[in-house]
């Protein structure tokens, strides 16, 4: 009753929206969407980089996620006491670095020899940390009154994130073009640790981790989706210095950035700033996108992983990438088995069987740029165990496929869909985000609002025949947690 | 409007742009923030409604406060309250049903959710502009009828059943959890967590009461914010909830905190890790404390963000964390929890902590350079504009203050006295506020790998996580069979010991099945009427004492002495009655009710509220066998049989067998059996110092 005047009414929104972003193009190719608002003097900065794990060398994982923490380090004029000397010290803890990983590669490595040079080399660390000031760009942005500040790596991307009070806007620009024209990679081997650390947090002292990173790697036999974004540890651990640099200088070139801008700003002021400060970075090629295809499935597959854990039950089919014509039906099929209460998934198995306390599924893991799982998962209850809720999840699956969903269930997945743009558009941040993931995944950030006339032209039939060609024994994958023997 | 003229203003002045370092840059002062004015309106009833129109997108969003909270629910109840939290909204109203409620606000893209929080209780609503009259109208008819069905209670148990289950599964959430308890106390409101048994004593009847007793529109705040006309939702608001009437007014005093002052250094194994979560602290204050602002701003410099102490030494100049940071936790009508949190790599826990430990001690001990404090304060207060970014963090906070009794100006007030800290304000505010002397240390992870042994921090306290099984659903009742002839055989059983029992001590050995084989063990249980109880077991490994002392309970184990949770005092108190010689103290002094259900073959028993099963010999008095609900050595629930045999020299008997759900787990020889021996108060005395 209300879906044609409010989806009209979104429409008129995308126009009068679309008159407060600002496009601007540099000439090395790097992307900026400008949107103003002026109501509180905050501003907020999005930088996504193309860049994601999935670009990552074969022995090498784990790189774009070590350089996003490289990014914080500094430039040769920030976070340093004294450069010429610390890029000397630099270059001597690479050599010392080189030296020792030879002896370790060697076919009968020398203990006594290894020892020596490691010290040699946390004597090389030690010397070029007396002229690091690392935190200097972080300071800076803190003392500035930064919020939010932080940065995040996928398998699809690598984005940077900051919002300040709107008069100081103009030091994001000179910061993050600084940063991305010549980062130091200062402290390299003591962040490597730092990210050790994250690792065992996320995954290796983590049970539900642990899972995930199998799924990962049952489902793609050849895609680089099927490595884990924070890298295999022996990959991690043999991480240099020249490689994080070689990484920076073949995929941080501005073709691959995209800066969304949301907030108190004057856009064409912002231009002018874009151009002064990221018209710094030179042109450059882009590095070739990800070529391996993961190979059709031709059967099911499953894996256990035994863990101090309570049960936890994953269930994954491969599906095409955010661009295809299909989409926006993983979209209505998400919301339609696991969105809100009213969502099938949840009323059965969490409220009418009572098998899970939590259940539901997702299309777009563990990236959409390329082709992707869509992801169904559930905790069960306890008493339950995952074969129970596997049998209860594959039957709601199944219902797709043999029946229509009902008129119902798809008007409200049209409704929800707008509830949810017109939901997401007041934060500055929120916004940013949501922005430059259109304007990257699909070329156009006004696919973010166009989406909602995709999924209004979703029909009871496409849901039906996505199901019975995606969701089938073929195409899927298992992964179980299971209560290590003993454990509680 | 003034803020978009000067925003325009400044525009003019631009583009003449070429890239400058940051310390180049000059920047013009930040635009006067206008903050909108929030209204508001107390209905005749008392409730208060909050508004604040903004047009700029087409839906509504609110929250409303109730006055309530988890620490105002009986401690033998606890979860009562998150339950009702979640039922008021899964079950629905007595006119429409919780399916019916979730049709009609997902048809229309909105949302309706409610829970109870420690302090407070609160719901939140989202509306596209034209369902706001529905969504009011919901929202009122949950809060004020709320149907409370059976089935939605039993999900919502479910539900908290499955964090119970879950709760092991991820460090951090053990760090979180027994860190509040060693700071508040683990039966405090503030730290108490829900157990399978508080869980199921929480009855219907029990959410209805909770509900009329605090669910009263003058304990109500209402804060909407969005596309609408004030007048006409006023309206709205006043035809939903004006009807409304205030019942007795509960006295709900926030209840104390006293919490323990000593340092303790604590440890949870957890050894399938590699990674040990540590919690440095002690308790941290109010909000309305005068040295909040100087608090906040050391927590600030000691761990707030990547430029603090902690970031810097334990993250980036050692590598030893991705995380360490610090809070000085304070809460509006309750002392928080001044906490440093990091994790760190088995192998360097101890450093990690003596890193972290010598960071508070410095900041309580030594001025902070001027340069710090000018950092941290800009940070602060060059932020401080971020508190108006949202209109509902506007709308929200307004109410927050008015709930707690805090002036409306409180954030002002923030920014100028953080404005006017001091170096001299910092270091007393630090030394009298942080006690390095009394920190509570806490790590939880696999200690076989550690760099050094904890102990080397201090005295250890083991902390036995082990999650107590459910009370058993089918435990016999005593109201079910003959109790006369129960009676008697209860007399007969009393009758087969000559001696007033005050006291016994049983010596002897046992072997308890395992996966891995027999393994041997030598025990000694005392018992000393009425409250003094003792079981030791020697194992290979170890020692492990229960013991029971008055209200005191403590294990000891080669890890440490810990104390017994209320759970754990009741199983070891349950242990005492497992022993023949406990159940016929308990026999002899009335403690115990019986009750054959099958002659004198299957007699169900009762003492201090734990069922069990006997079966006596009905000619000599004896009894032969219990069966009771016990746990596995991997915890997990079980039927646990003992028999009793060799009654041949003694009137007590010299053997026990012992079967889990009808396989043996252990069999016992009793050496030794001595009645009412001399008292002896080492054995009740609790250990000072523990081994390492």
């Amino acid at each position: 009753m209300l879906g044609t005047a409010l989806f009209l009414l979104a429409f008129q929104d995308l126009s009068s929206f679309e008159r407060t972003v600002t496009e601007h193009r540099l000439e090395n190719g790097m992307t900026f969407l400008i949107v103003e608002r002026h109501e509180v003097p905050v501003v907020s900065f999005h930088l996504y980089a193309d860049v994601g794990s999935v670009d990552e060398e074969i022995g090498q994982t784990g790189m774009a996620h070590m350089f996003e923490h490289m990014a914080f380090k500094g430039t040769p004029d920030i976070g340093t006491r004294d450069y010429p000397r610390e890029k000397e010290a630099l270059d001597r803890v690479d050599e010392a670095y080189r030296r020792l990983r030879a002896a370790k590669l060697e076919t009968s490595p020398d203990a006594a020899r290894i020892a020596e040079l490691e010290s040699a080399f946390r004597a090389a660390e030690a010397e070029a940390g007396e002229y690091a000031a690392s935190q200097e760009l972080t300071q800076v942005i803190e003392q500035a009154g930064g919020a939010g500040l932080n940065a995040s790596t996928s398998n699809d991307a690598t984005r940077y994130y900051l919002s300040l009070p709107s008069n100081k806007a103009e030091l994001w620009f000179s910061l993050e073009s600084a940063r991305f024209l010549e980062p130091v990679l200062r402290e390299f081997y003591k962040e490597r640790d730092v990210v050790m650390e994250e690792r065992r947090m996320r995954v290796e002292s983590q049970p539900v981790g642990k899972l995930v990173s199998n799924m990962l790697s049952l489902a793609y036999r050849a895609h680089p989706y099927g490595r884990e974004g924070i890298g295999w540890r022996s990959d991690l651990e043999n991480l240099t210095r020249w490689q994080a640099q070689e990484f920076f200088e073949k995929h941080y070139v501005p073709a691959t950035l995209t800066a969304v801008i949301v907030g108190d700003i004057d856009p064409k002021q912002a231009v002018a700033w874009a151009d002064a400060y990221f018209g710094r970075l030179p042109k450059r090629e882009r590095a070739e996108p990800v070529l391996t295809a993961e190979p059709r499935q031709e059967g099911p597959r499953s894996t256990t992983v035994h863990a101090q854990s309570q049960p936890v039950l994953l269930i994954g089919y491969h599906k095409p990438s955010a661009l295809h014509e299909d989409d926006a039906v993983f979209d209505a099929v998400q919301d339609i088995l696991s969105g809100g209460r009213t969502s099938r998934i949840y009323r059965s198995l969490v409220q009418e069987k009572r098998l899970s306390a939590g259940a539901g599924g997702f299309p777009g893991f563990p990236g959409n740029k390329y082709p992707n799982l869509f992801l169904f998962f559930s905790f069960p209850a306890p008493g339950h165990d995952n074969d129970e809720n596997e049998r209860a999840m594959l039957e709601e699956i199944e219902k797709l496929k043999t029946e229509l969903v009902t008129e119902e269930e798809l008007s409200r997945v049209k409704a929800r869909a707008r509830a949810q743009l017109v939901d997401g558009l007041d934060s500055n941040t929120g916004l940013a985000s949501q922005l430059a993931v259109y304007q990257v995944l699909t070329g156009d950030w006004r696919n973010l609002f166009r989406r909602l006339e995709a999924i209004d032209g979703v029909t009871r039939e496409d849901i039906q025949r996505v199901a019975k060609e995606y969701f089938v024994e073929a195409n899927r994958s298992f992964a179980y947690l299971v209560p290590a023997e003993g454990g509680e | 409007m003034r803020a978009l003229a000067l925003g325009l203003a400044l525009s003019v002045t631009s583009p003449a742009a070429a890239q400058k370092h940051y310390k180049e840059l000059a920047y013009p002062p930040l635009r006067e923030l206008v903050v909108p004015d929030v209204k508001r309106v107390d209905l005749p009833n008392g409730l208060a409604l909050y508004l604040l129109e903004d047009r700029s997108l087409p839906k509504v969003e609110g929250v409303m406060l109730i006055r309530t909270g988890s620490r105002l629910e009986p401690g033998d109840k606890v979860g009562l309250v998150s339950i009702l939290g979640q039922v008021i909204r899964t079950g629905g109203s007595t006119s429409r049903s919780g399916e019916e409620v979730d049709r009609l606000l997902e048809n229309a893209g909105a949302s309706v959710e409610t829970r109870i929080g420690t302090s407070s209780g609160s719901a939140s609503l989202f509306a596209l502009e034209e369902d706001l009259p529905l969504v009011l109208e919901i929202l009122a008819d949950l809060v004020r009828n709320p149907a409370l069905p059976e089935d939605k209670i039993e999900l919502a148990k479910v539900q908290e059943r499955t964090s119970i289950a879950r709760r092991n599964d991820d460090v951090s959430d053990i760090a979180g959890r027994e860190f509040a308890k060693l700071l508040y106390g683990a039966d405090s409101p503030y730290a108490a967590v829900p157990e399978y048994s508080t869980i199921e004593a929480v009855t219907r009847e029990d959410l209805a009461a909770f509900h009329r007793r605090y669910f009263q529109p003058n304990r109500v705040l209402l804060g909407l914010w969005g596309d609408f006309d004030s007048e006409a939702v006023r309206g709205l608001v006043e035809r939903h909830f004006g009807s409304w009437a205030n019942g007795t007014p509960p006295s709900d005093p926030a209840p104390r905190v006293d919490a323990a002052k000593a340092r303790t250094i604590a440890f949870v194994e957890k050894d399938d890790v590699n990674q040990t979560q540590i919690r440095i602290g002690h308790l941290g204050g109010r909000i309305d404390d005068p040295d909040y602002f100087a608090m906040s701003v050391v927590a600030e410099i000691l761990g707030g963000g990547f430029s603090s102490r902690l970031f810097q030494t334990i993250r980036t100049q050692r590598g030893l964390a991705y995380h360490a940071s610090a809070r000085w936790g304070a809460a509006y009508d309750y002392p928080g929890i001044f906490v440093a949190s990091s994790s760190t790599k088995s192998e360097s826990t101890v450093e990690t902590i003596r890193g972290i430990v010598e960071e508070i001690e410095r900041i309580s001990r030594e001025p902070v350079t001027e340069e710090e404090l000018r950092l941290a304060k800009d940070g602060i207060l060059n932020s401080f504009v971020f508190n108006f970014d949202g209109k509902g963090e506007i709308v929200g906070r307004l109410m927050t203050y008015d709930y707690y009794g805090y002036p409306r100006d409180f954030l002002q007030t923030y920014q100028k006295s953080v404005e006017r800290v001091t170096v001299e304000d910092v270091q007393r505010a630090a030394a009298k506020h942080l006690r390095p002397e009394n920190l509570v240390v806490l790590a939880v992870g696999r200690d076989d790998d550690f760099d050094a042994p904890l102990s080397t921090l201090g005295e250890v306290r083991a902390i036995d996580v082990t999650i107590p099984p459910p009370p058993r659903a089918e435990a016999p009742s005593v109201g079910a069979g003959d109790a006369a002839l129960g009676g008697e055989l209860l007399k007969k059983f009393v009758a087969t010991s000559a001696d007033a029992i005050q006291g016994f001590r049983l010596e002897g050995e046992s072997e308890i099945e395992t996966q891995q084989g027999k393994l041997p063990a030598r025990f000694q249980v005392d018992f000393q009427a009425p409250d003094r109880y003792r079981e030791s077991t020697v194992l290979p490994f170890g020692e492990v004492v229960t013991v029971l002392a008055g209200d005191a309970a403590w294990a000891t184990t080669p890890r440490g002495t810990a104390d017994l949770n209320a759970d754990q005092k009741r199983r070891a108190r349950e242990g005492l009655y497992r022993h023949y010689l406990g159940l016929l103290w308990g026999a002899s002094s009335g403690r115990v009710k019986a009750s054959a259900l099958d002659g004198a073959s299957d007699v169900a028993l009762e003492v201090e509220g734990v069922s069990m099963r006997g079966s006596f010999d009905p000619s000599s008095g004896r009894l032969l066998s219990l069966t009771l609900a016990g746990t596995n050595l991997e915890g997990v629930p079980v039927e646990e049989k003992r028999e009793f045999s060799g009654f041949e020299s003694d009137p007590y008997p010299t053997e026990v067998r012992i079967s889990h759900d009808g396989k043996p787990a252990a069999s016992t020889r009793i050496t030794k059996v001595t009645l009412n021996p001399a008292a002896d108060a080492d054995l009740f005395a609790r250990p000072q110092a523990a081994k390492p």
